[in-house]
């Protein structure tokens, strides 16, 4: 049976930048249908209990308060001790008036000789395109609202308290930044909805613009607190002073905590993206002055048991449009009311201190001699900044409870015989035993603790009652037969824009990319692991020495260094790390200073090194891509759609079995990958664009190497290949 | 009159010629035996400290101050609230050293034998010797009330003259013997402290001897003063001929002039008056090379860099201040005390920022914070009046309830206006109006005149908190306008963190005021204070914090002092505060000037020690 997927019908339209309205957008005719409708209907909360260690629920947690009491209930958030209190309107004159907006108003009109009242009419355009709105009003109506409708989908929202009293308490003293995690549209309205819910000042927050122009939308937001950026302003030097003085304006005055996504955008593969240090820069800056005392950064980690947004997603991340849907948007929106998106976790970690961060490493003396108005950065302090950044995005990925549905994911995507038909294939045609694939979970769940993850695991359940209960929260993907196998759905074929993909290639594609955005959820855990694991699997002498092991180790850090987030410094200790984990859960086994290989390939170090294979070979085939292909120089659009439709096609040919590596953000990160690594470099052309330079001998030394850790097609398979290539490359390059 | 002052021009400083201060100077406000007059373990005089009397409220004793004899009913409960200390735990200061308990002297014979020839006066006695070992940092009056000492000078010397420096600088000089001027005592930099590491004989040169006024000139509204003489000394003597120096230090009852050149010194009404490198005109100073001195007083050369400047701040380690010409002004005809309350602290800037940028500021215009505010309020006298008592709740409820004053957030600012009766006038309303625009109200004389007196009386209070264990120090800093509100935040919540770092249960006072205006910017004084119960070193754990505080006020923007000095306590930050082209600087001017450091105080920075004669 095709089954549409209920999140599906959030998105009417493809377009990734346009999705964003509709969830919105559906969220208001939520409301509609929410004030009609009698009542909600509370679930089963057997296993979402009111509280579990240092998590609270707070969507139920109400039972004798009524909606409307609860959001219209008195509530009084710490505010910093010097916040001279403003209306929100206030802040952009503020911004207006301040000495840098008027000295960068008088540069430009300088420079290029335009009248300084058009700069300040522009500059007061850009104010008011940017500002936010925050009022109690929007605040307690979203309370309301959303109570209603989270309260139909979710069974629970769970908030880890342990940090929350320290960090009411820091509110007052201290400006604060709130950094989540970014994997959902629902990021945004759920922390100020766990803000008001917790006692603490609700945020302000940096918004991409392409919210600003919806209708009604735009406003509303603007009202519960989210101010917008462009998301491109590169040069423009009064959109960058007013953006960065606005920022500061904030965060000097405490009005709120101000709250932004460090990665920049939305995180669609479910892995932590790098980070883009302008807000953040722009935020610390205050501390670098010596305007406030402290800042406190407080990572914070949201996990999701369903995405709103799977499908959704997996299209994005193969650059294909979405099938349109033909019911009306109130049905859609019942629709989505009867879905089950299981528990939401919040985990605040411990809050940061700026000054303690940066107490060793940097001396803010040496702005003493300049004015305040004039902004810069000493080598210091932006590299205290990108550490800091990285620190933060790791923090967030140690705090995200895992879903069980993570770990089902990963086993239904790994592949039992390399080149053979994987889980994911035979779950399709015979399905998997639920007691075989309990079985798994379970390992893999010991395996991820032992690692450091945290997962959502009730107590008091067994591992065969908590998987049925995860795979009833995403029957659009899965199905339970009578016989307790499980079968993963079928998806419809999917037509491409790039013509080197065919329908029926991208219906896998998906399916097996919205499984892998799951498993990406824990692939930090094992990141060390699995690179370790690649290594000794791939090995065909009988030990490896640990110094091989390291250099390896190191070479797949830097070439993966934008699929996954590593600290630079971090590189041997994560190492010593990873393997004294491995000894004693004995996944390798060491004698004297070598690996002995036999014994370390083992369950937990090829089920690893197959978790982290599909990334090697989307690198793999990326070289083969620019090796193939003779040109001076590359736009990376080019490099990304030829090397996905090279993917397609060996797919199609059985020479490859992983779908994920059709991903453009898997292609991307590749590319990014290997010009860390030297084996791309950077030019401009001679228009002054910015273009790509291949190193065949750099790409062909890491090709090698992947070749040694992973299993790709063989020589014989070349000629193949290059006749493959000619057919659909050649009409688009 | 006249006539004295064209005989006193013609002398040239060598005599004073005036019989009435001739008279007057008999007997300096500092005797040679201090420790008669003055506390040998605490500040000022010795009839004065604050008791808790029987009734268990603090009292002040003795007669020499406004408030002596008063008792001050609302100050105990403040310190018990803003402590966490309890009575019954007292640190009483150890009995008075003997000889015994005193490092014995390191004696230069040759350098004695030629001393008792030459018939300057002098003293091996142990506690003359041990007054002059200490002035009031922190950990001096902790060692003094605590602890010991490692290294005391081993002979003091009392100069009547600037002949007599010479004599005794030569001495030292021909002998390798070390000489740390003396004067009021008072610094806090531990400026005065002999270098533990000194192994030759140490002398302490006394300066107070040396007070008279040398001569007096009307016409050009100068005088040539003696540089052991006091603040005090100073405007009583010029009072009675109708003039007055306009110096007033919060230490000035006991510091002297050689001790406000040597550290760069600044009063409360320098809006009026200057500070004193505006002050004076001609500096004498004896070096082991000779006097350094100007030609004549006129009242700005350019001959090169002025060398005025590398005297001023020199804090002992270049030679001995011996005549200092000022200037000097008419008394004022009137004066008048002001205050004016403030919503909050960041107002009260505001205003001062507006007034500096006016430079309409009073003689002396100070802004203290809502801590200071509260602490000010608490040292309030008893109040016999029920009338008064009633109109102080009226004036309180008037300011919260009708003008929407939060009380623990407001703050006031005191004022001195000087002038005649028409300029006071005219300043004050000036003064007010701005204040207005800012949310500032009028407060009365009453508040500002105990701001000032609270001034005077900080030390003592502190002398009393020790006993309490509670300890208690100032530091100060000079900060461009737009990050004075800034430092002021930061610094006191860097204080407050430090405390909590150090395991200390209880917020510790961290209070700060704007004391003084200047056109780009403002002086900064904070007031830190908090009970060292359960700390094992408090001193230690005091200097680290005030250690954070300094790199909080540098990260700020603010200077490594505005007027304190570096003395030993600031040493580390003093490279970083003028580069090492600048040290150098100042190193090459002390080895031309004293190449034997026979200045051995070790202030500012280490300098390269010759290898002893000895």
């Amino acid at each position: 049976m095709i089954r549409a997927i209920p999140s599906s019908k959030f998105f009417l339209h493809v377009c990734a930048k346009q999705s964003a309205g509709w969830v919105l957008g559906d969220f208001c005719r939520l409301v509609a249908l929410q004030l009609c409708s009698s009542g909600s209907i509370r679930r089963a909360m057997s296993f979402s209990p009111k509280r579990k260690g240092t998590y609270e629920e707070i969507l139920h947690h109400r039972s004798q308060q009524s909606d409307v009491g609860w959001s219209l209930r008195s509530y009084t958030p710490p505010q910093y001790r010097y916040c001279s209190p403003r209306r929100p309107i206030d802040v952009g004159t503020a911004v207006l008036a301040s000495p840098i907006i008027r000295h960068t108003v008088l540069q430009l009109s300088e420079e290029d000789g335009s009248s300084v009242e058009r700069l300040e009419q522009e500059a007061e355009a850009i104010v008011k395109e940017m500002g936010h709105d925050l009022g109690m009003g929007a605040i307690r109506l979203f309370a309301f609202v959303l109570s209603k409708a989270w309260r139909r989908i979710y069974k629970a929202i769970y908030v880890n308290s342990e940090h929350l009293t320290k960090l009411q308490g820091l509110c007052k003293d201290y400006p604060v930044l709130l950094l989540p995690s970014h994997r959902s549209y629902m990021d945004f309205l759920l922390m100020s909805y766990v803000c008001f819910a917790v006692n603490l000042p609700v945020p302000v927050i940096t918004a991409g613009a392409d919210f600003m122009s919806m209708k009604g939308v735009g406003s509303l937001l603007r009202k519960s607190g989210a101010f917008f950026i462009r998301r491109q302003f590169g040069s423009d030097k009064l959109y960058w002073a007013i953006f960065t003085e606005y920022v500061q304006s904030l965060v000097r005055n405490g009005d709120a905590p101000v709250e932004f996504f460090l990665e920049g955008t939305r995180s669609r593969a479910q892995k932590s993206m790098g980070p883009k240090l302008g807000c953040l820069s722009a935020a610390l800056e205050p501390y670098f002055k010596g305007e406030v005392a402290d800042i406190y950064v407080v990572p914070i980690g949201i996990s999701y048991d369903r995405l709103l947004e799977e499908t959704l997603y997996a299209y994005e991340l193969l650059g294909v449009p979405k099938p349109k849907e033909s019911t009306s948007g109130l049905l859609k929106a019942r629709h989505v009311l009867s879905g089950d998106y299981g528990n939401i976790h919040v985990s605040f970690n411990a809050p940061i201190s700026v000054h303690e961060y940066f107490r060793a490493g940097v001396d803010r003396s040496v702005h003493a001699t300049l004015p305040r108005y004039m902004s810069s950065h000493s080598v210091e302090e932006v590299a205290c900044t990108q550490s800091l950044a990285v620190d933060v995005l790791l923090q967030q990925q140690k705090a995200i409870v895992l879903s069980p549905w993570s770990l089902v994911a990963a086993i239904l995507l790994q592949h039992s015989q390399p080149g053979g038909m994987g889980v994911a294939e035979r779950s399709q045609l015979e399905g998997v035993g639920v007691a075989e694939l309990a079985e798994e979970v379970h390992w893999l769940k010991l395996q991820l603790e032992n690692f450091g993850g945290r997962i959502n695991w009730p107590g008091g359940y067994t591992t065969e009652a908590i998987l049925m209960d995860t795979l009833t929260v995403h029957s659009d993907l899965v199905s339970v037969s009578n016989e307790n196998r499980v079968y993963l759905k079928h998806v419809d074929d999917v037509k491409s824009k790039n013509a080197a993909l065919d329908p029926v290639t991208m219906a896998t594609a998906v399916r097996h990319l919205t499984l892998a955005l799951y498993r990406n959820q824990l692939l930090h855990v094992f990141q060390n692991l699995g690179l370790v694991a690649l290594v000794v699997t791939g090995s065909q002498e009988n030990e490896i020495s640990l110094e091989d092991l390291y250099k390896k180790f190191m070479f797949l850090r830097n070439l993966l260094c934008k699929d996954f987030i590593f600290r630079p410094c971090d590189v041997e200790k994560d190492f010593n790390g990873v393997l004294l984990g491995m000894k004693h859960t004995n996944a390798i086994v060491q004698e004297n200073n070598h690996i002995l290989v036999a014994p370390s390939v083992n369950k937990c170090t090829v089920f690893m090194s197959r978790m982290f294979e599909p990334f090697l070979v989307a690198y793999w085939v990326l070289c083969q891509f620019l090796l193939t292909h003779n040109r001076a120089s590359w736009k990376i659009r080019d490099i990304i759609e030829g090397t996905q439709g090279l993917e397609a096609a060996m797919l199609n040919h059985g020479m490859l079995h992983h779908y994920e590596i059709l991903s453009l953000e898997l292609l991307s990160n590749a590319v990014n990958g290997l010009i860390h690594c030297g084996a791309i470099c950077r030019e401009k052309a001679a228009n002054g664009n910015p273009s790509l330079l291949a190193k065949p001998f750099e790409l062909s030394k890491v090709a090698t190497e992947i070749a040694s850790m992973v299993t790709v097609p063989t020589c014989d398979d070349a000629a193949a290949y290059v006749k493959i290539l000619a057919v659909p490359l050649s009409a688009k390059l | 009159m006249l006539n004295s002052i064209e005989k006193s021009r013609k002398c040239h400083g060598k005599v004073d010629c005036h019989s009435t201060s001739s008279q007057s100077s008999v007997t300096g406000s500092l005797p040679k035996r201090r420790q008669d007059l003055l506390k040998w373990n605490g500040w000022g005089y010795k009839d004065t400290e604050f008791i808790l009397n029987e009734k268990l409220q603090v009292e002040l004793t003795g007669t020499r101050y406004k408030l002596s004899g008063m008792v001050l009913p609302l100050l105990k409960d403040w310190m018990l609230n803003n402590f966490n200390v309890n009575l019954d735990y007292v640190r009483p200061a150890q009995p008075e050293f003997s000889a015994a308990d005193l490092p014995s002297p390191v004696i230069n014979k040759p350098f004695l034998e030629d001393l008792q020839t030459s018939g300057l006066e002098h003293s091996l006695d142990c506690h003359d010797r041990l007054f002059r070992a200490h002035g009031h940092t922190l950990n001096e009056i902790w060692a003094l009330r605590e602890g010991s000492f490692n290294r005391i000078p081993d002979l003091v010397a009392w100069p009547t003259s600037q002949v007599e420096v010479m004599q005794m600088v030569q001495l030292a000089n021909k002998h390798n013997v070390v000489i740390i001027p003396f004067g009021g005592g008072t610094s806090v930099t531990q400026a005065l402290e002999c270098p533990s590491t000194e192994t030759r004989m140490i002398i302490s040169l006394d300066t107070s001897q040396m007070h008279k006024i040398l001569w007096l000139d009307e016409e050009n509204l100068t005088a040539c003063l003696e540089s052991g003489v006091t603040g005090k000394e100073i405007e009583q003597r010029l009072a009675s001929r109708g003039f007055c120096l306009g110096h007033e230090p919060d230490s000035y009852e006991f510091s002297t002039l050689g001790g406000w050149v040597a550290t760069r010194a600044s009063g409360m009404k320098k809006n009026i008056y200057g500070n004193i490198e505006d002050l004076v005109v001609l500096v004498r100073t004896v070096t082991t090379r000779g006097l350094l001195e100007k030609s004549c007083n006129a009242p700005r050369t350019s001959s090169g860099p002025d060398l005025h400047h590398a005297i001023l701040g020199s804090e002992g380690t270049l030679g001995v201040v011996t005549e200092v010409v000022v200037k000097i002004r008419p008394l004022p005809e009137c004066q008048k005390y002001g205050s004016v309350v403030f919503p909050c602290f960041q107002d009260g800037v505001s205003c001062l920022r507006e007034v500096a940028r006016q430079r309409c500021a009073p003689a002396s215009i100070r802004l203290v914070d809502n801590e200071q505010f509260v602490f000010g309020q608490a040292l309030k006298p008893e109040n016999n009046s029920l009338v008064q008592s009633f109109l102080d709740g009226i004036k309180k409820a008037y300011l919260t309830r009708w003008k929407g004053f939060d009380i623990n957030k407001m703050c006031v600012a005191t004022l001195v206006f000087e002038g005649t009766l028409k300029e006071v006038e005219a300043q004050e309303k000036r003064v007010y109006e701005t204040a207005g625009k800012f949310g500032g109200l009028p407060a009365g004389e009453e508040n500002g005149e105990r701001g000032y007196f609270l001034t005077y009386l900080i030390a003592y209070i502190r002398d009393m908190g020790l006993q309490y264990g509670i300890i208690a120090e100032s530091f100060e800093t000079s900060i461009p306008w737009d990050r004075v509100t800034d430092l002021c935040h930061n610094v006191k919540d860097r204080l407050r963190r430090e405390c909590k770092a150090m395991g200390m249960q209880h917020e510790p006072f961290a209070s700060c005021r704007v004391t003084q205006l200047y056109d780009a910017g403002a002086c900064v004084y904070f007031y830190f204070a908090f009970c060292i119960r359960g700390l094992s070193d408090p001193v230690k754990a005091y200097e680290e914090i005030e250690s954070a505080a300094r790199d909080e006020i540098l990260a700020c923007g603010g200077s490594i002092s505005h007027h304190h000095g570096i003395g030993k306590i600031r040493k580390k930050w003093l490279k970083q505060s003028i580069s090492g082209v600048g040290v150098d600087v100042l190193q090459s001017i002390k080895r031309t000037l004293d190449p034997q450091n026979i200045f051995g105080n070790g202030n500012l920075f280490d300098a390269a020690v010759p290898i002893s004669k000895l």
